[in-house]
């Protein structure tokens, strides 16, 4: 399962995004989960299962049909765990 | 090692800015101080705020303004600053802001240890308002400390 942090840079929030995405997965004990990030060019062409970003970019890739998680705080790990978890259906 | 970019030369507190492109250049121009960057990185790093909104208010009351580092890194840096008085940035439901912590990366590797130190320290709630609440640079040296 591939999971994509999505920001305008790709090196800034997205990463930091990712550190805490992780941190979820691991609560969920979910091992298989890939986290990558992107910006909104390239998250198109990763091919991303799940995509983890803010709303405007949320908004903006709505038109791929993916799961979307919507994040305000970026260091809201129980709340990135509980939307893997509705999505996951776990 | 958080105090390797954020230490007294990058670190400012109780700054007045009165908008978010003013409290921008003022960050950032620590970044330039310290020859991490060029002036075209603040330049850019307000472009960002301009084309894709106010998303790099990631947690409540802080900004990481950030750009690509082709516009203009030198090398990684940070620099935080304090606000005299709250700012808003453009439309972030995280407003309004009191702490910049302006990142200059030279690609997507070479400034993650410090950067997961970061994300720790955004993560900490408590750490943040103290931060927000520091009277001097002094201070936040003192709270970042941990972050090493």
């Amino acid at each position: 399962m591939k999971i994509v942090c999505v920001c305008a840079m790709g090196l800034g929030s997205s990463l930091i995004l990712k550190m805490n995405v992780e941190k979820a997965l691991e609560k969920l004990d979910l091992k298989e989960a890939v986290v990558e990030v992107a910006d909104t060019g390239s998250a198109r062409g990763a091919n991303p299962d799940i995509i983890v970003s803010s709303h405007q970019f949320c908004e903006e890739l709505a038109d791929m049909n993916l799961p979307l998680i919507e994040v305000v705080n970026y260091t809201d790990v129980p709340y990135i765990e509980g939307e893997l978890k509705k999505i996951l259906g776990i | 090692m958080l105090s390797e970019y954020l230490n007294e030369k990058t670190i400012q507190t109780n700054i007045r800015a009165d908008d978010w492109r003013q409290a921008i250049r003022k960050a950032g121009q620590i970044l330039v101080d310290d020859g991490s960057v060029q002036s075209t990185y603040v330049d850019a790093m307000i472009r960002n705020g301009e084309e894709n909104g106010g998303y790099f208010v990631l947690v409540p009351g802080v900004a990481i303004p950030h750009a690509k580092s082709e516009s203009g890194v030198n090398k990684v840096g940070m620099s935080l600053m304090t606000l005299e008085n709250p700012v808003n940035f453009l439309e972030s439901p995280n407003n309004p802001v009191k702490l910049v912590i302006c990142l200059a990366a030279v690609d997507n590797s070479t400034h993650i240890d410090a950067l997961k130190l970061l994300a720790a320290f955004l993560g900490d709630e408590c750490r943040v308002a103290e931060v927000m609440a520091a009277k001097d640079g002094k201070e936040v040296i003192e709270i970042l400390k941990q972050y090493n």
